[in-house]
């Protein structure tokens, strides 16, 4: 399904400075997401990594793939999703300021309440980072729902 | 089925990073409880995504999960059936 989303920052959990997801481009239910984070110059993270040469911490990478699986698990309910496992991450170039981030999540096996997921980020087409990542969403953890 | 065991024996190694000789493990080998290789729910999953990847084979859902994960042996019949 294609269309407009809400915010993710409306939906997942997480506020400033930790929300790694700015839109949602395409979304369908309890199976796959894309979605895109801006990296700009201004993140807090590029004063200090590194401050000649800014570079996005792999792990922030992980991180904004977790955040856009989560909104798989969650199916557009407001919920928390906690990391579980992470698999064959590799960290293919650096993503650095200006870089348009493109995270790509599909759902490979899912038994409530875990769920395995392949993720790829992109910049300009050209893969910038992958991972198997497992998240786990206990039943209570569900806020509400938004979409 | 010999090679379905070796095969299994060394996705539940790797995968699962287990520090346990594959000689230990036999068709009798448990995966819970007492003397067994002590699994938990994400290593299933886990288990779950590495049969399909290596063998092809579905595992659907929890309650054939919970079927099938009784032992190394039924996990090999699984896979030898369904394959």
């Amino acid at each position: 399904m294609t269309g407009t989303y809400p915010l993710p920052a409306t939906i997942l959990p997480h506020s400033y400075p930790f929300v790694l997801i700015d839109k949602i481009i395409d979304f369908e239910e309890g199976s796959r997401i894309i979605c895109l984070k801006n990296v700009t110059v201004n993140e807090e993270f590029f004063s200090g990594r590194f401050r000649e040469n800014p570079v996005m911490p792999g792990v922030l990478i992980v991180e904004a793939m977790a955040q856009a699986s989560g909104l798989i698990a969650a199916g557009g309910k407001q919920a928390a999703a906690y990391l579980s496992r992470i698999n064959d991450a590799r960290f293919i170039r650096p993503v650095v300021p200006g870089d348009r981030l493109l995270i790509k999540s599909s759902v490979i096996q899912k038994f409530h309440p875990l769920y395995v997921f392949e993720v790829s980020a992109y910049v300009d087409n050209n893969i910038a980072a992958e991972a198997e990542i497992t998240l786990s969403m206990p039943e209570q953890l569900i806020l509400n729902s938004s979409y | 089925m010999p090679d379905t065991l070796q095969k299994l024996k060394d996705l539940l190694i790797t995968r699962l990073k287990l520090k346990i000789s594959p000689d230990k493990i036999t068709h009798d080998t448990t995966l819970f409880g007492k003397d067994s290789l002590g699994l938990d729910s994400i290593d299933v999953l886990e288990l779950v995504v590495g049969i399909r990847k290596e063998f092809g084979v579905e595992i659907p859902d929890r309650q054939v999960a919970e079927k099938v994960f009784t032992s190394v042996g039924a996990i090999v019949g699984y896979i030898e059936e369904n394959r």
